[in-house]
């Protein structure tokens, strides 16, 4: 059955790639959401995409909840720039009642980064290795661990405290494709390696290097999948700015809402690997969703 | 009853750039209830852009000598009566700094980011009950700076006029929605502006503007800016953009001739199949604080800020 829940995923981006919503198989009263907005659907990303890659980076499908989330490259406008495409669908009965869309596109005018490069379109296009692979029977989280281990992982990432991250010392993480842990390689020719990406996620944290991140609020999604140890959370991260009498160092002068979707793969009761995808919006921001958890 | 007089609805305005600059809304006489947003996001006050901002003089080239408030556009309505009792509307927009220091002056010091604010401010009685920000944190027009005009009180749009040349508030209302409308229809016929309106966006002048002064190069020779704003439409058509919707007109001065609009510009991207290149290839909604100046029935000047946010953002207010 999960299965059919990613053969909806699929059918999603066959139909962006298309540009034509009506093959998708919805119900009376569909919400449609992108970027936290609601909007009719065919307006938004619908109304200027103009590819999608075939295959995507990350799929969870959660079959006690009736929904799959999923994420991939699309590309949109003349020329096709690549947008980072994410899609959750809720799926009760074979039709789709909520479509849920955060479209990331570093080069607009609307995030804080633009023109940052914060994107690896090349990665975003394959599925990521080993995430989507089944764990051994004994190896398998319960949905309590999994939801435990994505919140212990926002909790000390915002709250700055390591211990409340229950992560493998060689877990990798990539955010838009890129590698922000761990990184040995593939550094920005002519500047000097940023240090913070050679830490591990754990350390990372008791390093300080996360203190800019005030809180993980208005976090929902909460998509399991078992069989794979997997677990994406949506949330978002509240950077205050550079704020008056903090000794510490933002990335950020001003202030702003870092909007995620999140996947952990758990395995023996750690995080082994994650993925995100992310982008940066006004302070304060929110889903939409509130209400989903 | 109390009176919300223009002078001290003025005053409350460089207030709020003081208290902002001291990081001490407990300065203001905000009512208990007051609501206060940030670039549309409710948000606690004391959090947002009050816990970043700084002195905005702190070791600045040029500001030497000038007020926090010195570059106030402003647009005053007096009191008027109602159920809440008096009630009193102002708004201005100036720069602002925050993330930085200052300490040590120079490089060395943090050195923080400039930021346009636009401030509109409700008073109920003798308290602030409303509070409605627009923080542009991204000079315009791909500059890396923004213009020194914005650092300057804007003096064409304080100037009083002539009662007999004066409108009523809804006829004010009327000339900023023809420019809106035949800006978001492409009617230049719509909209009822002089031929010399002059038209200040972020600070840069995109009419009139024959030497396309204060623009990077790449834009400075674009045919376009040498138009005024009747002829821009005619000429050039603004076919990227595909609403002006959710208009308010908050804050209205008869007096000077000033109505302040605020809206939504959506611009929907590139659209696939589309006869035209847009400029603004992806969607986004651009939020605009949008100043009118009018004179015998006729719009007289422009001035506007703005910033792009995610396509389809509405209002919370």
């Amino acid at each position: 059955m999960a299965d059919d829940l990613t053969s909806f995923a699929d059918r999603y981006f066959e139909a962006l790639a298309a540009g034509d919503h009506s093959a998708l198989p919805l119900a009376p009263g569909v919400v449609f959401t992108e970027n936290g907005q609601r909007l009719p659907l065919g307006k938004g990303l619908w109304a200027t995409v103009t590819g999608a890659a075939a295959s995507r980076a990350v799929t969870v499908a959660d079959e006690e909840k009736r929904q799959v989330a999923t994420w991939g490259m699309v590309t949109e406008g003349r020329g096709g720039a690549g947008t980072i495409l994410g899609v959750r669908l809720r799926v009760p009965d074979g039709r789709v009642t909520e479509i849920e869309t955060f479209a990331i596109r570093p080069g607009d005018m609307v995030s804080v980064f633009r023109d940052s490069g914060f994107l690896d379109a090349e990665r975003l296009a394959h599925p990521s290795p080993g995430l989507l692979d089944p764990l051994d029977q004994a190896d398998r989280p319960t949905r309590e661990e999994l939801v435990a281990a994505a919140n212990g992982y926002v909790d000390g990432v915002s709250g700055g405290d390591a211990s409340l991250i229950p992560v493998a010392d060689d877990c990798p993480r990539f955010e838009n494709g890129i590698q922000t842990v761990l990184r040995t390689e593939g550094f920005p020719p002519g500047s000097e390696p940023n240090p913070v990406t050679m830490m591990g996620v754990a350390q990372q944290v008791r390093e300080g290097a996360t203190r800019h991140i005030a809180s993980a609020r208005d976090r929902g999604m909460y998509l399991a999948d078992t069989s794979r140890g997997l677990i994406m959370i949506r949330f978002f991260f509240d950077h205050r700015g550079s704020t008056r009498g903090w000794e510490g160092r933002s990335p950020f002068a001003g202030p702003n809402s870092m909007p995620a979707w999140e996947i952990f793969k758990v395995r023996g009761g750690l995080i082994r690997q994650i993925e995100a995808i992310i982008a940066w919006w006004p302070y304060g921001y929110r889903w939409g969703w509130e209400d989903d958890r | 009853m109390i009176t919300a007089t223009e002078a001290w609805l003025r005053g409350l305005l460089d207030d709020y750039y003081a208290a902002l600059a001291a990081g001490d809304p407990g300065r203001l006489p905000l009512a208990a209830d007051v609501r206060f947003t940030e670039n549309g996001q409710p948000i606690a006050i004391g959090t947002g852009l009050w816990a970043t901002a700084n002195d905005p003089l702190g070791g600045r080239p040029g500001s030497a000598g000038r007020g926090s408030t010195s570059g106030l556009v402003l647009a005053v309505t007096g009191q008027a009566s109602g159920p809440e009792g008096t009630t009193g509307h102002v708004a201005g927009w100036g720069m602002v700094a925050e993330g930085g220091t200052g300490d040590p002056p120079g490089p060395a010091g943090r050195a923080g980011a400039d930021a346009l604010l636009g401030v509109r401010l409700k008073t109920t009685g003798q308290t602030i009950s409303e509070i409605e920000t627009l923080v542009v944190r991204r000079p315009p027009f791909g500059r890396d700076s923004y213009p020194d005009s914005l650092r300057e009180p804007s003096e064409p749009m304080l100037e009083v006029i002539d009662p007999a040349e004066r409108g009523t508030p809804e006829d004010l209302i009327k000339a900023a929605n023809g420019y809106f409308d035949g800006v978001a229809r492409d009617d230049a016929g719509l909209i009822p502006a002089a031929d010399d309106c002059v038209r200040i966006e972020n600070g840069l002048q995109t009419v009139l503007n024959a030497d396309g002064a204060g623009f990077p190069p790449d834009l400075a020779d674009s045919e376009g800016l040498r138009l005024g704003v009747r002829a821009q439409i005619d000429t050039m058509a603004f076919r990227y953009i595909e609403d002006i919707r959710d208009r308010r007109f908050p804050v209205i001065d008869t007096e000077r001739g000033l109505v302040l609009a605020m809206c939504f510009f959506d611009h929907p991207g590139q659209l696939r199949g589309a006869d035209f290149d847009s400029p603004i290839r992806t969607p986004n909604s651009m939020m605009i604080w949008e100043l009118f100046k009018v004179r015998s029935g006729l719009i007289r000047r422009i001035e506007a800020i703005g910033a792009a946010f995610p396509y389809g953002m509405r209002w919370t207010w």
